[in-house]
């Protein structure tokens, strides 16, 4: 990219991108970060592997959209149970008052157990 | 033939009688090293279930040494999927009796004590000392301080796994004894095979599943019953010394809150209804001249850790997420029973903090510190100083702040603080002084610079959740601290000056992930004191974007960018990269235990 100048818009987004991948941090979509792997900030409750906060490259992209249109499968798979209820043992009833999460999401409930 | 099978049979049973032997062998040993459970409480409630033995173990409780917060977890699970009943004062009576009985010792709780005080960061080097074994098991639903902070058996952690797998059915094929499908996930992006026109095959990479013949959860059994076990030389040495301890009195708090700066104040603790309850009021100094009062209880568990929960009253600034109004409390109490340290935490993700260090006051004068984290060379400013019993009528001449750095004026001067004027001479190399008051040292220093070289966001990598409508938000404070070079000049090398925080403008900047999402005009927006507040959850109907035309979550990278003026007009930029995800609807926590 040295020799180059980006001279229309799309040139200029393809150099924007090629600096951000050479970003001047250590972040979640840094390869190359010190650990020699993706820096996952730290719940405190959870960790932060990705699939449920992050999509696997470390951003958000890649995830459903939106994710109430899918929070309901992984309450019956129990996906993701540090995150979201399971239908199985800890909240059989959860989705009760909400039979579509994407439409009705202001009635889902957070669950403290 | 027929000798043959009774060869065989001969063989098989004497496979089975070894086998048995070994088994009650493994039970032999494992009896031998359960801890009496004698609580007629526990017994008269968990021993429908959980039998107990001639010796006073009970099957699994007497095999589980643990923290407040796992037993407390332990106890709600109980309640809520196994039809244990109890009222509050037998569920807190419980607890106390298993985290002082089956407790784990001082120097088994400090290493992972960030677990109890909810942080929410904690840097790479932290990291990679995680083991292998536990990232890719239990750390994959887990903050990994919940698995540091238990002690068990080999026999217990299997039967721990085991409850993993009846409980959650993905944990067998996706995390234990993962699948081809399932098994190590970072290795994605996934190659393809176009099979048709509309049909593309994911070829999943082949999956190190097993190493050496062992699954994850083998390797992860094996660490845990090698390095976590039940028994340990830390345990047996403090489990019979364990008593109350005598914290009644005022304590000293030196405090420092992110993006706010350093607290000093009071802490009186009185005694309550047992020796392990206290009341306490508490006193802050913010660095603004906020004065902070606050109310609450505290519970001391094992001995020497600490929980408790305080209230503030209601003053300015209660709107201000970052304002103390309702704290909980993680704190540590050292050997000699007069010093505690921890965190005050709050927020909807306990995002907020207080990191605090308490001094117990008694007759000696004490400097606790001071409010400036730097001061240039040269300048003047004024410097505040705290600390208990100080001599009253203090004079520039009892100040000794190093070479170079001159108290010219004590403008106050009390027993529990001093506003001093001082100055600072030109040309002084950037290093940390000392400062004395009396001949008594302060436990920091003040820090000379004569330029700032460079700056850096603290945390370097963040996390916020979207929230205001049926969901906390999860703020994020950020604060730019200011470095310089040391003696070679350059940055980022061993000698480099650490100057504390620097003012700062902020700003958000587009990270480039997916052309076109625009995820600064969606996300939040960060004030000019570095706090980031998100955006509100739930579809955004204004926000279409992919391929499926839903409408789509506020959610997005980003970076944080701060801007530092120095005074000759130059200006220093420093990155922090921002993740803005979706809240959590399971929230797995134990406020209980401090109140």
């Amino acid at each position: 990219m040295a020799s180059l100048r980006a001279i229309n818009r799309k040139a200029k987004q393809v150099a924007q991108l090629h600096a951000a991948e050479k970003g001047d941090l250590v972040g979640l979509q840094d390869p190359s970060s010190a650990a020699g792997k993706v820096y996952h900030p730290m719940g405190c409750t959870l960790n932060f592997t990705p699939g449920w906060e992050i999509d696997i490259s470390g951003g958000t992209a890649g995830l459903c959209q939106p994710v109430e249109r899918d929070l309901f499968d992984c309450y019956l798979g129990c996906g993701w149970p540090a995150q979201v209820p399971d239908h199985l043992n800890n909240a059989p009833d959860w989705t009760d008052k909400c039979s579509s999460g994407a439409n009705d999401w202001r009635k889902i409930d957070i669950l403290f157990p | 033939m027929n000798r043959q099978r009774i060869q065989l049979s001969a063989r098989i049973s004497l496979l089975l009688l070894l086998a048995t032997g070994v088994a009650a062998a493994q039970s032999t040993i494992e009896k031998a090293q359960g801890i009496p459970i004698n609580d007629p409480l526990i017994i008269s409630k968990c021993a429908g279930c959980h039998a107990r033995d001639a010796i006073g173990t009970m099957s699994r409780i007497s095999y589980i040494r643990t923290t407040p917060e796992v037993w407390e977890q332990i106890l709600k699970r109980m309640i809520r999927l196994n039809g244990l009943v109890t009222t509050p004062e037998e569920s807190r009576q419980i607890l106390r009796y298993l985290s002082n009985n089956n407790g784990l010792a001082p120097q088994e709780a400090r290493p992972v004590f960030w677990e109890a005080e909810h942080r929410l960061f904690r840097t790479q080097e932290e990291e990679a000392g995680v083991p292998e074994q536990l990232q890719t098991t239990c750390n994959q639903c887990h903050t990994i301080g919940r698995v540091l902070s238990q002690r068990r058996t080999a026999v217990d952690y299997i039967k721990l796994a085991n409850t993993h797998m009846a409980l959650f059915p993905g944990a067998e094929p996706m995390v234990f004894r993962p699948t081809e499908r399932y098994a190590h996930p970072e290795d994605i992006p996934v190659g393809t095979t176009q099979l048709s026109a509309y049909e593309v095959e994911l070829n999943y990479p082949p999956a190190p599943s097993k190493t050496d013949g062992k699954y994850p959860l083998d390797l992860a059994l094996e660490y845990l019953a090698k390095n976590q076990p039940l028994v340990t030389p830390e345990w047996a040495a403090w489990k019979d010394t364990i008593h109350s301890p005598k914290l009644a009195g005022v304590w000293l708090v030196s405090a420092y809150q992110p993006g706010k700066g350093k607290v000093y104040g009071e802490m009186t603790v009185e005694a309550a209804s047992t020796p392990d309850d206290f009341a306490t009021k508490t006193v802050l100094h913010y660095p603004d001249g906020q004065v902070v009062t606050r109310s609450g209880k505290g519970i001391v568990y094992s001995g020497y850790s600490w929980r408790g929960h305080a209230t503030a009253t209601p003053s300015a600034g209660t709107k201000d997420p970052a304002f103390p109004a309702d704290t909980r409390e993680a704190m540590l109490l050292s050997a000699d029973g007069n010093t505690m340290d921890g965190r005050w935490f709050w927020g909807g993700y306990q995002e907020f903090g207080l990191d605090v260090q308490l001094t117990r006051l008694q007759r000696n004068t004490v400097v606790l510190g001071f409010d400036l984290f730097s001061v240039k060379s040269p300048s003047s400013s004024e410097l505040h100083i705290f600390g208990a019993n100080l001599p009253t009528g203090l004079t520039p001449a009892d100040f000794d702040l190093g070479k170079g750095v001159q108290v010219t004026k004590v403008v106050h001067s009390s027993p529990t603080d001093a506003l001093v004027q001082i100055t600072v001479a030109p040309g002084l190399p950037a290093s940390p002084h000392n400062v004395f008051v009396k001949g008594m040292i302060a436990p920091q220093t003040l820090t000379v610079y004569d330029k700032v070289d460079y700056i850096k966001i603290s945390p370097d990598a963040s996390f916020a959740r979207l929230g205001g409508t049926i969901a906390p938000k999860q703020y994020s404070a950020f604060q730019a601290l200011g470095f310089a070079n040391g003696a070679d000049g350059k940055p980022g090398t061993a000698d480099d000056v650490p100057l504390g925080p620097v003012p700062s403008a902020w700003s958000l900047e587009e990270f480039y992930s997916t052309p076109k999402d625009d995820d600064v005009k969606y996300v939040g927006s960060i004030s000019d004191s570095g706090l980031f507040t998100p955006n509100l959850e739930g579809p955004n109907p204004n926000r279409k974007k992919q391929s499926n035309n839903y409408p789509t979550e506020n959610w997005g990278d980003v970076w944080v960018d701060a801007f530092y003026k120095g005074p000759s007009g130059e200006t220093l930029k420093a990155r922090s990269y921002l993740v803005v995800g979706v809240p959590v609807y399971m929230h797995y926590d134990q406020p209980e235990v401090g109140q």
